[in-house]
């Protein structure tokens, strides 16, 4: 109380002065804070937003490409043969190698009925989720078989007197990451769960450090934008929910340390 | 004479059914209601048959005829009336040969002793499709564009039973087997068909018209 009063008029209205300025420095600076997080924020939005269409499109893309690859071997007419022979080894060994022509990770034969011909896959999952061979033809599916997700795609094998169906899966690997994050500007990690788990295993990522891909394991809802410690991120559902073969989902993350470089930047 | 003449009419009404074509029965689209052409309509039984020699050409990129119906047992040559050489084969389970790239006419005809239907295809033109119906049985027919088919069967004897019918049609959803219907004496067989395939574009027509001139 002393001290004020040894301060005098003058003394206390510098005083009061420099309480407001600090007052209003420090709004101020809160309220640019908030301005500038919500500009990351929308920035970011903005950006996840062109990654989503972005990996939707390389998707299909991808999709077009391994059926134009499937398309040009089911109509090898030395596959059609070696599938009409209906001689088991002939049929596995010719499956091997066509499916190798597509580049396929794995290739199922079924007959009309969906009654196994010939598989690639280990013996303890050739039978597969049943969902895998109920496929429409030409339509794409996603599976998560043996700790690995799959591009799983149908095509019918047909030819004079001859009905069969090739399944063939493609991994989504690390290759198809890499391309997502160059040209979505984000990183990409594709997690999978088995039917019936509550958390997911990431089955592929981009350069994206262990101890934020565990931060991955948990459930979010498809375009939820996360403000999850460092990075901003996005979930794209790739199937549907409660699947038979499982879900597989792309998550795009994007660094908040490089989205605020370019305020740094500029 | 008089008396001899009043016994033979009425034996030749009662006798008369059992050869004519006696079951007429008309194929129609199950979607559309409308009628169906070319479907082949046999009855659901073994018959002695005598087998034939026949013939399916390649003229224009095309086989002709698109369909053929033989008696089991028979042979069917592929001449070859084209500038370009073929390659036909079927894989079919009745009959899987495979006649490879040749002009004129193939060395011997192939046999069909398989009752069943075998799709024929060319390697080289992937376009090119025909059927051969292989029977057992005599009672077959092709409906006509109105989908009415005839067939030459006796339903004086089993008057009132139904009638098992196999009935094909390249359109079917799956052609490489017939499906069962069963009729009474007369009536209508619906089947359910694929939609036409598109026609020839504008461009394939442009095509044509410079390979005529």
């Amino acid at each position: 109380m002393g001290a004020v009063e040894r301060l005098g008029f003058r003394g206390r209205l510098i005083a009061a002065m420099v309480t407001l300025v600090a007052l209003v420095s420090l709004v101020i600076g809160a309220l640019f804070m908030v301005y500038l997080f919500e500009d990351e924020k929308s920035r970011a939005t903005e950006q996840l937003s062109i990654g989503e269409r972005l990996t939707r499109e390389i998707l299909e893309r991808r999709t077009d490409l391994n059926l134009s690859r499937l398309s040009v071997v089911v109509q090898d007419f030395g596959f059609r043969s070696a599938v009409a022979s209906r001689d088991p080894a002939t049929l596995a060994s010719a499956l091997d190698n066509h499916s190798r022509r597509a580049g396929a990770d794995f290739a199922v034969l079924t007959d009309n009925s969906g009654n196994l011909l010939a598989s690639t896959l280990s013996p303890s999952i050739a039978g597969g989720p049943t969902a895998l061979f109920d496929a429409r033809p030409g339509a794409r599916s996603f599976a998560y078989l043996q700790g690995q997700g799959y591009e799983v795609l149908q095509i019918p094998v047909e030819g004079p007197g001859l009905r069969a169906r090739l399944i063939a899966g493609f991994a989504l690997d690390q290759s198809l990451a890499t391309v997502i994050a160059r040209l979505s500007g984000t990183e990409a990690v594709f997690r999978a769960r088995a039917p019936g788990d509550t958390s997911f295993e990431v089955v592929t990522a981009t350069s994206v450090r262990d101890r934020d891909l565990v931060k991955l394991r948990e459930p979010n809802q498809d375009g939820e934008l996360m403000d999850a410690g460092r990075y901003f991120r996005r979930s794209i559902q790739l199937t549907e929910p409660g699947s038979q073969t499982g879900d597989i989902d792309v998550v795009l993350m994007l660094s908040r340390a490089a989205s605020l470089a370019n305020y740094y930047a500029r | 004479m008089k008396r001899r003449f009043l016994v033979v009419v009425p034996v030749l009404c009662w006798a008369l059914p059992m050869y004519a074509p006696a079951l007429t029965l008309t194929v129609t689209d199950q979607a559309t209601g409308a009628p169906v052409a070319e479907a082949v309509v046999a009855l659901d039984r073994v018959d002695p048959v005598t087998p034939v020699t026949a013939e399916i050409y390649q003229q224009d990129r095309a086989f002709h005829p698109k369909v053929l119906i033989l008696p089991l047992g028979s042979e069917v040559e592929f001449p070859n009336r084209d500038n370009t050489q073929h390659h036909v084969y079927s894989f079919s389970p009745a009959k899987t040969f495979n006649i490879e790239l040749y002009a004129g006419r193939p060395e011997r005809p192939v046999r069909f002793d398989q009752p069943g239907i075998v799709e024929l295809g060319c390697n080289i033109h992937d376009h090119m499709q025909a059927f051969i119906l292989v029977t057992q049985t005599n009672a077959i027919g092709q409906s006509g564009p109105d989908g009415r088919v005839e067939l030459p069967v006796d339903t004086a004897t089993n008057a009132g039973a139904p009638i098992r019918l196999r009935v094909w049609h390249p359109r079917l959803p799956d052609n490489t087997q017939p499906v069962s219907r069963q009729v009474n004496a007369t009536g209508t067989v619906a089947i359910d068909l694929q939609p036409e395939p598109e026609q020839e574009t504008s461009m394939d027509l442009l095509q044509q018209r410079f390979q005529e001139l």
